[in-house]
């Protein structure tokens, strides 16, 4: 009877959370979803959600929410000479070359993982 | 050394993190029901609107200046609040979370170079993980805290951050108007203002003799602490009511639900008047009647848990008749009706005082911030539905969504 009782109560305290696997700041994280259209370059469709995490910092690869002449964009990281250019994640044929950071752009948070429903 | 953290415009910025477009614009966000001004962001304080300004009087200023106008989203502000509170218990010093935008942190040092420096760490991570911009004062005590703030706000090259020590302390008190000194009230700096106290330099000039006589061990508490001695318990600064009521026998006995309603309606506008002259809100409202069944007296009482405190004259009114209506029995004789107002909380912010001893993990800091989000959950938004319906007035009409708290309104992005 012990045994089970012991076994019952470690199970329950070590149930998985989601949290613990999605969002490493909290105060920190944000989800957003995607509308229009897709990008299958980077793996993200249109009604996903994203998890956006503004305690990291942007480096070459990952992608960012970030702010551009007042909307919200999603752009892909790519290191440059500069340092880091921020480029379109849309199909090839609407690829458009973004500035540097400060002025052009403002970084909102990292990407960090894609919610995607595979029901309608 | 203490260290205030207060943000920037809350509410404002608030709409702004999720709304890009406001960057730079003049914006103000309204009470509840759109009455009045609550929040403005720094181009709408510079074009002169001033907080707690009635929406309908500055329609035409808003028109002419192209203002963005916000209606309340306390869901989402006490979410955003709840994630600074985070970020800052996360630095690990022990906090205290005294509004709903301002928190003490305690750091064990006292070299004003490194605490300017963890100050502007401190400011970089708070705007980085939440989007707000914060104000961060330095001194040995609360009050001293709240003046070296008073400066980080409006001293350009402070950027954001201001420190008085003792070397800095004369000179900073001299420049501190009197009434910006925090427990002194209008009525207070008035009176010393007539004494040819101007600022909080005078202020702490003046006898203990005369300090403790005149403005009692309150006042007292105050001078010493812009001395630089810390008094322990500050809770209480200024004295304010607890409640406020008033209950008043009818000329003639009541019959009739309007009759007792007209009344009611009447003695809730009164303590709700009373209420702002006071510059309190309330959170708990409770009604209560005494009537005669035949030969016997029978009397009952009903409390409502208001969802965020207000000092809003209609919606008191609206909730007040509703309790009367739940007790409400045909064929008794009314011969009295109640009000009263408590769970005061000053206008400008919600109080909570948890105050952390010890490394505690920021756990349990999250678990008593929790409350707060709970609080201006889903009760917040149907409630106030409900009282625009029943006033007919312009109510709620630009609310921004509730980005952090509900999954059908979170951000939308475009690719």
């Amino acid at each position: 009877m012990q045994i089970f009782e012991m076994a019952h109560n470690q199970t329950v305290r070590n149930s998985l959370d989601l949290n613990d696997l999605l969002v490493k700041h909290p105060a920190a994280t944000f989800f957003v979803r995607v509308a229009g259209n897709s990008s299958e370059e980077v793996g993200i469709f249109s009604g996903d959600i994203l998890v956006v995490d503004r305690a990291l910092k942007p480096t070459a690869r990952k992608v960012v929410l970030a702010i551009c002449d007042g909307e919200f964009v999603l752009r892909k990281c790519m290191s440059c000479e500069k340092g880091l250019s921020f480029v379109s994640i849309a199909s090839q044929n609407k690829k458009e070359k973004s500035k540097l950071s400060s002025l052009e752009i403002q970084v909102f948070g990292v990407v960090t993982y894609v919610i995607k429903s595979l029901s309608e | 050394m203490l260290l205030l953290v207060d943000c920037n415009n809350f509410f404002a910025s608030c709409e702004k993190v999720f709304d890009p477009k406001l960057e730079g614009k003049p914006l103000v966000v309204l009470s509840n029901n759109d009455g009045v001004v609550v929040a403005r962001s720094k181009e709408a304080k510079a074009l002169g609107i001033p907080m707690g300004a009635p929406a309908f009087e500055c329609e035409l200023l808003f028109k002419k200046y192209q203002v963005i106008v916000r209606s309340s989203n306390f869901s989402l502000y006490s979410d955003m609040s709840k994630r600074v509170m985070q970020t800052l218990a996360s630095l690990g010093y022990e906090i205290e979370v005294y509004s709903v935008d301002e928190a003490f942190l305690l750091i064990e040092e006292t070299n004003s170079s490194w605490l300017l420096e963890e100050a502007r760490k401190i400011r970089r991570r708070v705007y980085q993980w939440t989007g707000i911009s914060t104000s961060i004062g330095i001194a040995k005590t609360k009050t001293l805290c709240k003046a070296a703030n008073y400066f980080a706000k409006r001293e350009k090259s402070a950027k954001g951050v201001m420190l008085i020590d003792e070397a800095t302390r004369k000179q900073a008190l001299e420049l501190l108007p009197i009434g910006e000194v925090w427990g002194i009230g209008a009525k207070t700096q008035a009176c010393l203002q007539k004494k040819n106290v101007h600022t909080a330099w005078d202020f702490i000039s003046l006898s203990d003799h005369y300090l403790k006589k005149e403005l009692s061990v309150i006042g007292f508490r105050i001078a010493l602490e812009l001395r630089g001695i810390s008094c322990v318990q500050l809770e209480e600064v200024r004295e304010k009511k607890k409640s406020i009521s008033t209950a008043k026998s009818f000329a003639s006995p009541l019959f009739l639900l309007d009759d007792i309603q007209e009344v009611l309606a009447r003695y809730t506008a009164e303590v709700a008047e009373e209420l702002r002259s006071e510059k309190s809100k309330t959170s708990f409202l409770s009604v209560w009647f005494e009537a005669k069944e035949n030969l016997d007296r029978k009397n009952d009482f009903r409390s409502f848990t208001l969802s965020e405190p207000t000092a809003d004259t209609g919606e008191l009114i609206s909730r007040a008749k509703s309790l009367f209506s739940a007790m409400f029995k045909e064929g008794l004789k009314y011969k009295k009706v109640g009000v009263m107002l408590s769970g005061l909380v000053p206008e400008d912010s919600f109080q909570q005082d948890l105050f952390f001893q010890g490394k505690k993990k920021s756990g349990t800091v999250m678990q008593l911030v929790d409350s707060l989000n709970f609080e201006f959950g889903s009760q917040t938004i149907r409630f106030a539905a409900e009282g625009t319906k029943e006033k007919g007035k312009r109510g709620r009409e630009n609310t921004s969504c509730r980005f952090t708290t509900r999954w059908d309104e979170i951000l939308t992005v475009e690719i």
